[in-house]
């Protein structure tokens, strides 16, 4: 299985690599990778269906229980055969469906990885693991939307896509984050075994890993990005819808929901609401739309609700008929999807009120749709017939009038249907110009790819046996369920299949009855289109988010040094300033000082308060000097002669400094117009902060100062009385061979910036 | 350490943070040179009740002496200070010679960045249903 997923890495790195001499090629090379899929499939298939799980452990950093545990089990290998031959058939047809581009390349090479990455993503047995693969399609399935860059429309939905569904996946790694905490083990096999029991904290954890899921199955209320998503190549389309990506969130609430029906008593009511919502909004909006391709996208999002509420639901007779239409829906639909490319391909739209008279040029492509669109009707002697049967019969058993609302929803489905098929191959409307394919009927995988499928579903529509043996064994392996439902040609006359036949029956009246259901559907829309729609919920959070970050950025970043500094200065005090009162403000034993402080107290403030007023430079430059001095009269009060001596004489220094460029400048400050709150407010919080701080920190003292030992050491190691001395040029010399570092720095920089205006000077006077 | 000599400090801060947050060269440095004798203080502080000065001489008890290390620290620190301050002098003074003022100025590119507002895209509802087929 490890060897599969390299050769899907091996493939995509490669196919990239020599997209020039490849083209449109890459696909066929690519396809080896399903391919591959497909040979270890039926190798290895036979025992897994057996009951005997596959399993593969690689050490990635084995230290941090970072293992990439494989372990295919019979209903993961439902999944992987849906993958697999989607995906060689998907992959050869995209090899005639592009011209010959470059740039065609590295999307074959994106749509390998992509299948790669649900290749893992379905085997992985590890949820961080899991979790990688479900990211990597998200990015992969992003790089496939969003192909078409030059297309606004395409960007917008690749980004759309990758938001929800990315979104989706923080809420989903947190889920599991939690989930592996709690039950001690990542090993999925091993949580299923031994599953966390229920607590708020669990509840919220299966929510986190529901939204994960929803998210990525397009399911109500994130739909939205799937008909979106259309933007892409068709080939990716039919790959995304048919067998991989929205499948993903398929697949996850149905391996996991056996662990979270245990936690969460909600999980199965809120799945099968979740469900049914989808069903029917999906199937609804596939009535409104002529876009072929979105038409069957609404579809897809209906069949995806039926398929969430079946496997999520976590009961075997249910999981049974959704295992089951899943298959069914992957063939279909990829074939369909493959229908409307090669449609497209040949008449150069999609629009189903222009397309006309293609029943006549392109029969093999008609009659293929015609099965397919079979199957998605549900018409008797198709697998989809078969596979939903198993799903009513389930449903029927569940009680609850559960299958009134899924036989409502496949009324909505043999509508579309037909309508998918009229609008595709009848006449087009009038007042439309009409589209039909210029040139003869292809004769390539344009045609035959969409063939095999369709010939597949067919094979299994008449022989049901050969698919329910795989059914079955992935119920057991999940549920350890035998015989939860069956697949059969012909049911026998069972509820079942009175509500099929209902559902059938009235779709076909109304489809008979079209511009009935037209006018309904515009009533309909045109009154809820003033209800918030999913799209337009992502598209105005989207621009608030913008307007807000524009809004904040524009604040803070507003060009303004001041404020730039202010802000700076206000969160270096108030996050250090939240801990300090969370733990408390106690001076302790701090004295008040005596009078000599007091007087040199004085002085300082009274010479730093006249600072703020003056506006005359030089005055302002002596109160910093006489600043200066009452700080070294208060270092000798403290006991520090030497700094006493160096602060008088350094502040006299920089003085004179000050006068050698005061000379130059304007004798007073222009004074400041502007946000003196500001620097006020901002001022007496550093003040206020340096005040508590310094309380707090001064009387928490707890070690004795390293310094006793200078003290003790400076005479016999030193031969140094002076202490601070001694430091300076011996314990610390290094420090003090720094601070010369710096000056030397300094009076270069000085010399560069002031010799060449005295130079000027000299020249000019 | 004392009650007095911290609020000193503190005033220290808060009236060279003013000074800062202005747009005037010299007043940014004069601001900065407040702030740095506030925040020696703050460290010589730090060291404790202080003391008898820390030089060892015949009759002195090393238990008595001031805390030594901070006053090293603070010795360099007022050095490096000096340093700092002569080359913003000489940065303030060639800026004024070069532009004619004293003043910082907003930032031109940050200012245009503020302004900026994104646009929002409406989806075109009549787009094209043909891909583009490379």
């Amino acid at each position: 299985m490890f060897l599969v997923l390299l050769i899907h890495a091996a493939l995509a790195l490669g196919v990239v690599a020599a997209r020039s001499r490849l083209g449109r090629s890459s696909f066929a090379v690519g396809a080896f990778g399903p391919l591959s899929l497909l040979v270890w499939l039926i190798t290895n298939g036979r025992s897994i269906a057996d009951g005997i799980p596959h399993r593969e452990t690689i050490g990635w950093v084995p230290s941090l229980d970072l293992v990439l545990d494989l372990r295919v089990d019979a209903y993961a290998l439902v999944f992987l055969y849906v993958i697999a031959v989607a995906g060689i058939c998907i992959l050869l047809y995209a090899a005639r469906y592009f011209g010959s581009d470059p740039k065609v390349g590295t999307f074959a090479g994106t749509m390998v990885l992509f299948g790669g990455a649900m290749v893992g993503l379905v085997a992985a047995d590890h949820l961080l693991a899991m979790f990688l693969f479900w990211e990597l399609t998200t990015i992969t399935s992003y790089l496939l939307i969003g192909y078409s860059d030059q297309q606004e429309s395409a960007r917008s939905a690749a980004l759309h896509a990758a938001m929800v569904t990315g979104g989706g996946g923080l809420a989903l790694l947190a889920g599991m984050v939690m989930i592996g905490t709690e039950s001690g083990t990542f090993t999925i096999s091993e949580i299923l075994a031994n599953p966390p029991s229920g607590s708020a904290k669990m509840g919220i954890a299966w929510a986190l890993v529901l939204i994960g899921a929803v998210t990525k199955s397009a399911q109500f209320p994130f739909h939205g990005w799937l008909p979106g998503a259309m933007a892409a190549p068709t080939p990716a389309s039919a790959y995304l819808h048919s067998a991989t990506m929205v499948k993903a969130g398929i697949f996850l609430v149905g391996r996991l929901a056996p662990a979270a029906l245990m936690a969460a008593t909600w999980w199965q009511p809120t799945v099968l609401s979740i469900g049914f919502v989808t069903m029917i909004i999906g199937g609804w909006q596939a009535l409104r739309q002529n876009d072929l391709k979105l038409l069957l996208a609404y579809g897809t999002v209906s069949q995806l609700g039926f398929l969430f509420l079946l496997v999520g639901s976590g009961e075997a007779k249910l999981l049974y008929g959704g295992l089951a239409l899943l298959v069914a829906h992957a063939l279909f639909k990829a074939t369909l999807f493959m229908v409307v490319g090669t449609i497209d391909h040949e008449a150069g739209t999609r629009d189903l009120r222009r397309l006309s008279g293609l029943r006549t040029s392109l029969p093999a492509v008609f009659w293929v749709a015609v099965l397919a669109a079979a199957s998605m009707a549900a018409l008797p002697l198709t697998f989809g017939f078969v596979a939903k049967e198993a799903a009513f019969d389930g449903l029927v058993k569940s009680g609850g009038g559960l299958v009134a609302l899924a036989s409502f929803a496949s009324i909505l489905t043999v509508v579309y249907t037909g309508r998918f098929l009229i609008g595709a191959f009848g006449r087009h409307h009038p007042g439309h110009e009409p589209a039909t394919p210029l040139g003869p009927a292809p004769r390539n995988a344009l045609v035959w790819a969409p063939i095999v499928l369709a010939a597949a579903a067919a094979v299994l529509g008449l022989v049901p046996g050969l698919v329910a043996p795989a059914i079955d064994a992935a119920v057991v392996a999940s549920r350890a369920t035998a015989k939860a439902g069956k697949l059969v040609l012909w049911p026998g006359l069972v509820p079942a299949l009175g509500w099929s036949m209902v559902s059938l029956v009235i779709g076909s009246v109304l489809l008979w009855q079209n511009a009935l259901v037209q006018r309904a559907t515009d009533i309909v829309g045109s009154a809820s289109r003033r209800l918030p729609s999913a799209d337009g919920a992502f598209r105005r959070s989207v621009a608030g988010l913008l307007s807000f970050a524009d809004r904040s950025s524009g604040l803070i970043q507003s060009g303004s040094l001041p404020r730039y500094i202010a802000i700076i200065l206000l969160v270096a005090v108030f996050v250090p300033a939240t801990a300090l009162f969370r733990g408390g403000i106690s001076g302790g034993s701090m004295p008040v000082g005596g009078l000599l402080e007091a007087i040199l107290g004085l002085l300082i403030v009274g010479a730093a308060a006249t600072l703020l007023f003056t506006t005359r430079r030089f005055a302002a430059v002596l109160l910093l000097g006489g600043v200066g001095y009452g700080v070294a009269g208060l270092f000798a009060v403290f006991g520090g002669p030497d700094l006493s001596l160096t602060q008088l004489l350094v502040e006299t220094l920089v003085v004179a400094l000050f006068a050698l460029v005061l000379r130059y400048l304007p004798a007073t400050f222009t004074p400041a117009r502007f946000e003196r709150t500001m620097r006020l407010v901002v001022a007496v919080a550093v003040a206020a902060f340096v005040f508590l701080g310094g309380l707090v920190a001064f009387s928490s003292r707890q070690a004795a100062p390293v310094s006793d030992r200078y003290v003790e050491l400076s005479v016999p190691e030193a031969q140094g009385a002076n202490v601070v001395n001694v430091i300076l040029v011996d314990f610390r010399g290094f420090d003090t061979l720094g601070e010369i570092t710096v000056l030397a720095i300094a009076t270069l920089g000085v010399s560069g910036l002031v010799l060449p205006i005295v130079r000027s000077r000299r020249e000019s006077p | 350490m004392s009650l007095i000599s911290l609020a000193v400090a503190a005033i220290l801060f808060g009236v060279g943070t003013y000074l800062i947050l202005q747009r005037a060269l010299s007043r940014i440095i004069i601001g900065l040179g407040l702030v740095s004798h506030g925040a020696n203080l703050l460290i010589v502080l730090g060291g404790g009740f202080g003391g008898v000065p820390p030089i060892l001489s015949d009759g002195v008890d090393p238990a008595a002496v001031a805390d030594p290390l901070p006053q090293a620290m603070v010795l360099t620190a007022i050095v490096i200070t000096f340093g700092v301050t002569a080359l913003l002098l000489a940065l303030a003074l060639r800026s004024y010679l070069l532009t004619g003022t004293d003043e910082v100025e907003d930032d031109p590119e940050d200012r245009r960045v503020a302004r900026e507002v994104h646009p929002v895209v409406e989806p075109d509802p009549d787009e094209d249903m043909h891909e583009v087929v490379a």
